[in-house]
């Protein structure tokens, strides 16, 4: 190994180069660069404008690569399933059947000044070996329509078989339910109710350690043509 | 080097052996929170009297029917509605069974039930006086056969812990017998609660 001699300045790298002559000034480091090249803009760019514009760029590019698209648009990656598919939602497995637009059905939905409803027949069928409580088909399906009534966006749930309000769900046995919403009557009668079907896990909330179905994945879109029923 | 003695090796071996053995014991013995968190269940068949701590209870007769109603209100099912005449003393103060969490469980593990669809509310039943109600359960027809009612002794509080003391009732329902009540087709009307011999 080649030592170098007194005097000779050693580069990083280890080599030697000549000693510096009189006037000249010594060879700048990248970091040193950097800084003068800075020190030129710096009464213009604060540390604190590169932050902004970088923060800018971020929100750009998350929108570039769709971070910034609506709910809707994700929607559009659910698939389309035909009426009469079974589909397993956590709770339940849920068969939509039919949808119909009243503007009451008694004994179970008196008809309302400014009130139409919206009525989806499904069947269900609680899954596991326990009961399960059938209102929380509301959380599992969504309706788009016009003129939703949105303090009752989620749907009441009836019996078909004797129009009560349906309780639990029984294991291993099918029932049919009617699911309804109230739309005002000003709004157009949609031809057809789409339906969004969730599914949803049972674990632990982070939050207050109790166990509920919680993070609802959309699994699949049911179109249903709205049949008009007679008036009540 | 250090040699260890034929004693201290000895000595070294018998404490690993005693603490596998010691481990192997804790293992198999029961913990102080699963023993504490074990139900009290009492077994009984139809029509025997069971005590729980909050009164006393007994199955007397087994009806089935698609139908029930109340004099105001008719619930009709694709299944079936088992409906049980449940006898209820109280032990020591006024008492509503657990009608909204009994249980038909069936041979398969299957349960059944809930709060359902017409009822006639069962109580307050009075301590030192029967009460006699008649309780429907939905339930598809291939769960009749061996099924059990599972009683818990209150009702369940909103919050804290289920109950842990029931009463696991056979309703002595042969493979005969639950296709003969799944051929039922007579609508049942529930009898308002009524006190025994009065």
């Amino acid at each position: 190994m080649t030592h170098p001699t007194p005097g000779t300045p050693e580069t990083p790298s280890g080599a030697t180069r000549a000693p510096l002559a009189e006037g000249e000034a010594p060879e700048s480091t990248p970091l040193e660069r950097v800084k003068k090249a800075y020190d030129l803009v710096s009464d213009v760019v604060s540390p604190k404008t590169i932050g902004i514009v970088v923060a800018a760029l971020a929100i750009i590019v998350a929108g570039l690569v769709g971070g910034w698209d609506t709910v809707e648009a994700v929607d559009k990656d659910v698939p389309t399933v035909e009426a009469g598919t079974p589909l397993a939602t956590g709770p339940f497995e849920v068969t939509l059947l039919r949808a119909y637009s009243t503007d009451g059905i008694k004994p179970a939905i008196y008809p309302a000044q400014g009130k139409r409803y919206l009525v989806v027949v499904a069947a269900i069928k609680a899954s596991g070996t326990e009961p399960q409580w059938a209102n929380q088909l509301r959380d599992v399906i969504t309706l788009s329509a016009p003129g939703l009534d949105q303090k009752a966006i989620q749907p009441t749930v009836y019996r078909l078989s004797d129009g009560k309000i349906a309780g639990q769900a029984q294991p291993s046995m099918t029932t049919e339910v009617v699911c309804v919403w109230e739309q005002r009557s000003s709004a157009p009668i949609p031809p057809t109710a789409q339906l969004r079907v969730d599914q949803r896990s049972w674990r632990q909330s982070t939050l207050d350690g109790s166990f509920k179905r919680l993070d609802p994945d959309p699994i699949a879109v049911v179109d249903l043509p709205i049949t008009q029923l007679d008036r009540p | 080097m250090i040699r260890a003695s034929r004693e201290t090796l000895l000595t070294i071996l018998l404490i690993v052996a005693a603490l596998a053995v010691g481990n192997v014991i804790t293992a198999r013995l029961p913990k102080a929170d699963e023993v504490a968190n074990l139900p009290f269940v009492h077994t009984a068949a139809l029509g025997v009297p069971v005590t729980m701590r909050t009164g006393t209870f007994a199955v007397t007769k087994v009806d089935a029917s698609p139908i029930v109603g109340t004099q105001l209100d008719t619930a009709v099912t694709g299944g079936l509605f088992l409906v049980l005449t449940v006898d209820v003393t109280a032990s020591g103060e006024p008492l509503y069974p657990a009608s909204d969490d009994l249980r038909i469980v069936a041979s398969d593990g299957r349960e059944f039930g809930g709060r359902p669809p017409v009822r006639e509310v069962c109580g307050p039943a009075q301590p030192g006086l029967t009460l006699t109600c008649m309780l429907p359960v939905e339930i598809t027809p291939d769960a009749l056969a061996g099924s059990r009612l599972r009683l818990p002794a209150a009702n369940r509080d909103i919050v804290g812990p289920g109950e842990s003391e029931y009463a696991e009732i056979d309703l002595g329902i042969s493979a005969d017998a639950a296709a003969e009540l799944a051929g039922r087709t007579t609508p049942i009307l529930l009898a308002k609660p009524t006190v025994k011999g009065k």
